[in-house]
């Protein structure tokens, strides 16, 4: 990952996370805000259902007692007290239902038997359960119709004239009118639940939109069962946003069970939109800040990352080892001054390497010449002694003078020829002939040097064992067989020179993808790390005998076929020589050139 | 002027003033009857009926046949001929005297008439039947075989003491016939108005607009509480159960039983009657039998229960009454009550809304005559097990029981009927089926 993109992520994830909190902290705020102000405007609806409740429960009881007053009663009950018949009565609760605006009302004697009921006529001599004692209170009851149940706001009066005592029981129904005296606010509904047996039933569920009813049944049961009052989170309709906190509060009659559940709901809509709202919101900001994070990163690459970037590039360059980089930059601050920097190291870099180079150069034309002075003062040395005995044989006899004559010439012969070995040999290694590649087998190749070479090793004072690891897969490549069997011979002398100790010299073939890998490996003495970095240097031998060429010779063929060579050594640990072929002969590509020495 | 003058004046006043009120307590021509009715304008053709046509017999109080149109009558073959003799000095409406082809053409094609053909026979009216009609007579006189016929605008002609004017639907206007064959009646007309609620009913009574008004049993109580002058005729009215013979849940007769069983009869009769009428254990009325205590009447929820247990009930059984009818519907919740206590799922509800299992009637006595009375409400309600009217007290009493243990008709109650009437009506009485006699009454003038 570029530095560019690391700010890029970097920048998106602190403007994401700042957004996020945000958005997260306002919504709880705001959510927080919504639910006390729906807790004040719940708890306002209870009160004020509370109070109508207990209005309409006292103007029950008023109406009660101006029927209780009245001499219709007064006679109902003198008449009751003696035994008198009291059928005549029988539509009088009917009567002052309707004259007195109750929805249930009934006459009872003193225990209890109905003398006239208004809500179910048909019920006269049946006993109704009356609670203990007189409440003083209206009072939720569930009243028997000739259809089902009903729930009535009831209140009940004695009627006694001396020792006679009828009582009158009556009401309103509790229905939706008194949900309709409730001033409900936009958003705030109200239901009253009616309980009828252990069920929960929508259809008892009075109040608007009775199709949420569904709803409300887990929080309607829980109040019921509990008998206190619980709030909920109630979801009215299929539509995502159509919930509300719903409060039940139930209702209880005479004996203390749960009669009616009161619900008073207030709609979250609001609070979800605004939600949204403020996710929405929230996404947005967090797309222009990932957008302007993309931009200021952008910016940012061309304003920083990318002279570091050249700068990184410009660097892997020279590692690669081509030091003739340049970094431009005209930022006009520190990393100008880095890049003035870098572009001065590298000028630096590249005149050291120039002078190194003239140096070795001067260093390698200075060796090439000790090298060339020592092996030509050998066979000169002679030649000059020679000379110089001939000079001061020619005062001697004749005969003492040819045999000293023949000796001399033999001699200067024998060194002449030297010269003219060393001198070939220079003469080789100057104009090394290019390679002639015809598909060869490397395997074959390999076995050959090894089998000329066996009477070598076994003729070695201590045991070289030869190792051979051929990989029976290796196809013909591209090769100039001779000047290969040059290449192998010369490694695999230096390896039984290398040993003189004894060993194991292996000889191991391998297919490697793109090229071929050869490689020849002593347990010998190894190199040092400096005699690594020289080894394929012309003219530098760690031998007492010997041009140096051999390796800088292998060196030059394997080059030409497009292959590198490299050593891996330690001192006293080995050495082995691997050569990497290609495979194609335009695969030169493939293979790159592997100067200097790899541990 | 002394003594004997104002003796003789005193006298001459108190002789005037006497004859004037004896003129007023003596039986006069004059005045328009104003009747009015809860019936519906609609139907209150069919009460005007009865004071506009006439039968070949009819029934008195004690159930006995009289005749009417006819004078006399013979049988043959066993009550399969019967042969009419009819009154000569009966004139229709029109002024036609009534004949033999008259009665003949009003007789064929009646619906429910028990004969094959009927034909005339100079002036007397020949009756074949195909089974033997040893009531043919009493049958004669029900309501339905009046002798009558209709003019092109359809009013009623027939050889009633009052006549039909206007047409039917409307507040109908009875005038007085003059040529009746039994006397022109004292009243000159009859008003008879439909549709009036009961509480207008008795104001127009006691604002003198009305001179008879209706008084519905259970008000019978409250209508006296008001001094309303009332007449009561005997237990006319049979308020009954009758189960559909489609129900499936009252296939089985122990079902029909269990519910006969668990009715309280008395409650309805005491506190929804006020005690006005009776219990009604058999189908007629005991005074019409005498032999009703040989059938058992009281709640029996123990009985009620046993039988319902021995039956599986499927779903609740549904009751009727008749829609806007608050008496009816009282009657029917209370049986529901009595039901449900039995352990009986019973519902009730106005007729037409859904199905019914059970029906709650109220009808009138047809006949004063037991066996034709039974005849009557058997093919009212059972009209696919109606047989042929028996005869004999016997006869009638094993087709009652029959029809009692089958619970086919569940009787409640027996309540009279009543009206209400104004103070001026003089010889205001009930005939036999418990309609003022109309015809008998006159009015005092008003003061």
């Amino acid at each position: 990952m570029n530095l560019r993109q690391r700010l890029l992520i970097t920048f998106a994830l602190v403007v994401v996370i700042v957004v996020a909190l945000v958005a997260y902290a306002v919504s709880l705020r705001t959510r927080s805000a919504f639910e006390q102000v729906d807790q004040e405007r719940t708890g306002a609806l209870v009160a004020e259902f509370r109070s109508g409740f207990q209005s309409q429960g006292r103007d029950v009881v008023r109406k009660l007692e101006r029927i209780a007053r009245t001499d219709d009663l007064q006679r109902l009950a003198l008449e009751s007290s003696q035994g008198a018949d009291m059928s005549l009565y029988l539509q009088q609760a009917a009567t002052m239902a309707q004259e007195y605006g109750l929805d249930y009302f009934e006459i009872l004697d003193a225990n209890g038997n109905i003398i006239s009921s208004a809500q179910w006529p048909a019920r006269f001599g049946y006993r109704e359960n009356l609670p203990a004692g007189v409440p003083s209170d209206a009072f939720l009851k569930k009243v028997e119709l000739p259809d089902g149940f009903a729930l009535g706001l009831m209140g009940l009066r004695p009627v006694r004239v001396g020792d006679a005592t009828v009582y009158l029981e009556g009401g309103k129904r509790l229905d939706l009118r008194l949900l309709e005296t409730l001033s409900l606010p936009p958003g705030m509904y109200a239901w009253l639940y009616r309980v009828n047996g252990t069920t929960f039933s929508p259809s008892d569920v009075l109040g608007e939109r009775a199709e949420a009813a569904i709803g409300l049944a887990s929080l309607v049961n829980m109040a019921v069962q509990s008998g206190s009052e619980h709030s909920a989170v109630v979801q009215l309709s299929s539509e995502k946003f159509d919930r509300a906190t719903v409060q039940a509060i139930p209702l209880k009659d005479d004996s203390g069970a749960v009669a009616a559940v009161l619900l008073a709901g207030t709609s979250r809509r609001p609070l979800l939109e605004l939600q949204k709202n403020i996710r929405t919101t929230a996404l947005a900001v967090a797309a222009v800040g990932i957008l302007l994070g993309i931009l200021i990163s952008v910016w940012i690459a061309a304003r920083f990352s990318r002279p570091i970037e050249n700068l990184a590039a410009a660097s892997r360059e020279v590692a690669t080892g081509n030091w003739d980089v340049q970094v431009e930059s005209h930022t006009g601050d520190e990393l100008q001054e880095l890049a003035d920097s870098f572009n001065s190291m590298t000028r630096d870099l590249m005149e050291q390497r120039d002078r190194l180079v003239q140096t070795e150069r001067v260093a390698a034309w200075r060796e090439l010449a000790r090298r060339l002075a020592h092996e030509l003062k050998n066979p000169l040395f002679p030649l000059q002694l020679t000379v110089e005995n001939l000079n001061r044989a020619r005062s001697l006899p004749a005969s003492e003078f040819d045999e000293i004559f023949d000796e001399s010439t033999a001699t200067l012969l024998a060194e002449i020829h030297n010269l003219k070995t060393i001198i070939g040999r220079f003469s080789d290694f100057s104009k090394m002939p290019r390679p002639q590649l015809q598909p060869t087998s490397l395997n074959d190749l390999v076995q050959q040097v090894a089998t000329l070479h066996q009477a070598q090793i076994r003729d070695t004072p201590n045991l070289i064992t030869l190792n051979v690891e051929f990989d029976r897969n290796l196809r013909e490549i591209p090769l100039d067989p001779d000047l290969m069997h040059r290449v192998v011979s010369n490694l695999f002398l230096n390896a039984i020179d290398a040993m003189p100790e004894g060993g194991t010299l292996t000889l191991r073939t391998r297919d490697r993808d793109e090229h071929v890998r050869l490689e020849i490996a002593d347990t010998g003495v190894g190199l040092t790390p400096e005699e690594r970095e020289r080894i394929f240097t012309p003219y530098y031998t760690t031998k007492k005998h010997g041009t140096g060429l051999g390796l800088a010779v292998v060196q030059s063929i394997v080059s030409d076929h497009h292959g590198s060579i490299s050593v891996v050594s330690e001192r006293g640990q080995g050495t082995t020589f691997i050569i990497d072929l290609p495979k194609r002969a335009s695969d030169s590509a493939a293979v790159s050139a592997q100067t200097g020495a790899t541990v | 002027m002394r003594t004997p003058s104002r003796l003789l004046a005193i006298s001459s006043l108190g002789l005037a003033l006497a004859g004037t009120a004896d003129a007023r307590t003596r039986p006069h021509y004059g005045g328009e009857l104003r009747v009015e009715s809860a019936t519906p304008n609609s139907s209150i053709g069919t009460i005007a009926a009865d004071f506009v046509t006439e039968s070949l017999t009819s029934i008195d109080s004690d159930g006995q046949v009289q005749p009417l149109l006819a004078e006399r009558w013979d049988s043959q073959n066993g009550g399969r001929r019967w042969q009419f003799w009819l009154r000569t000095n009966v004139r229709f409406h029109d002024g036609k005297v009534l004949s033999a082809a008259d009665v003949t053409e009003a007789l064929n094609n009646k619906r429910g008439a028990p004969w094959r053909t009927v034909r005339a026979n100079g002036s007397t009216v020949i009756v074949e039947c195909d089974d033997p009609q040893l009531l043919l007579p009493e049958t004669l006189a029900l309501r339905q075989f009046a002798i009558f016929s209709t003019d092109t605008s359809g009013v009623l002609i027939g050889t009633g003491p009052f006549r039909l004017t206007g047409a039917p639907g409307t507040s109908i206007k009875l005038v007085a016939f003059d040529d009746y064959w039994q006397g022109r009646t004292y009243l000159d007309s009859v008003g008879v108005t439909g549709g009036r609620g009961l509480r207008d009913q008795w104001l127009d009574l006691s604002v003198a607009r009305a001179e008879i008004v209706e008084v519905p049993a259970e008000q019978i109580r409250r209508a006296q509480q008001e001094r309303i002058r009332t007449l009561l005729s005997r237990n006319m009215e049979l308020i009954a159960l009758v189960p559909s013979t489609n129900s499936q849940a009252l296939q089985d007769a122990r079902m029909r039983q269990a519910i006969s069983a668990a009715v309280d009869r008395t409650s309805l009769l005491n506190v929804i009657f006020q005690k006005q009428g009776e219990v009604a254990t058999g189908i007629l009325p005991n005074w019409m039998t005498g032999y009703d205590f040989l059938f058992s009447s009281g709640q029996n929820l123990a009985l009620a229960r046993d039988l319902r247990n021995q039956v599986k009930q499927n779903g609740t059984i549904t009751i009727s009454y008749e829609s806007g009818d608050s008496i009816q519907q009282l009657l029917a919740e209370r049986v529901v009550l009595n039901a449900r206590d039995a352990g009986i799922a019973m519902q009730s509800g106005p007729r037409g809304v859904r199905e019914v299992d059970l029906e709650l009637v109220r009808t009138s006595l047809a006949s004063t005559n037991s066996g034709l009375a039974l005849h009557q409400i058997t093919a009212s309600f059972l009209p696919d097990e109606t047989e042929a009217v028996a005869a004999d007290l016997n006869s009638i009493y094993a087709d009652e029981r029959e029809l009692l243990s089958s619970a086919r008709i569940i009787p409640l109650l027996y309540v009279p009927r009543a009206f209400g009437g104004s103070p001026r009506l003089r010889n205001w009485t009930l005939g036999p089926d418990g309609l003022p006699a109309i015809a008998q009454i006159w009015m005092e003038d008003r003061r």
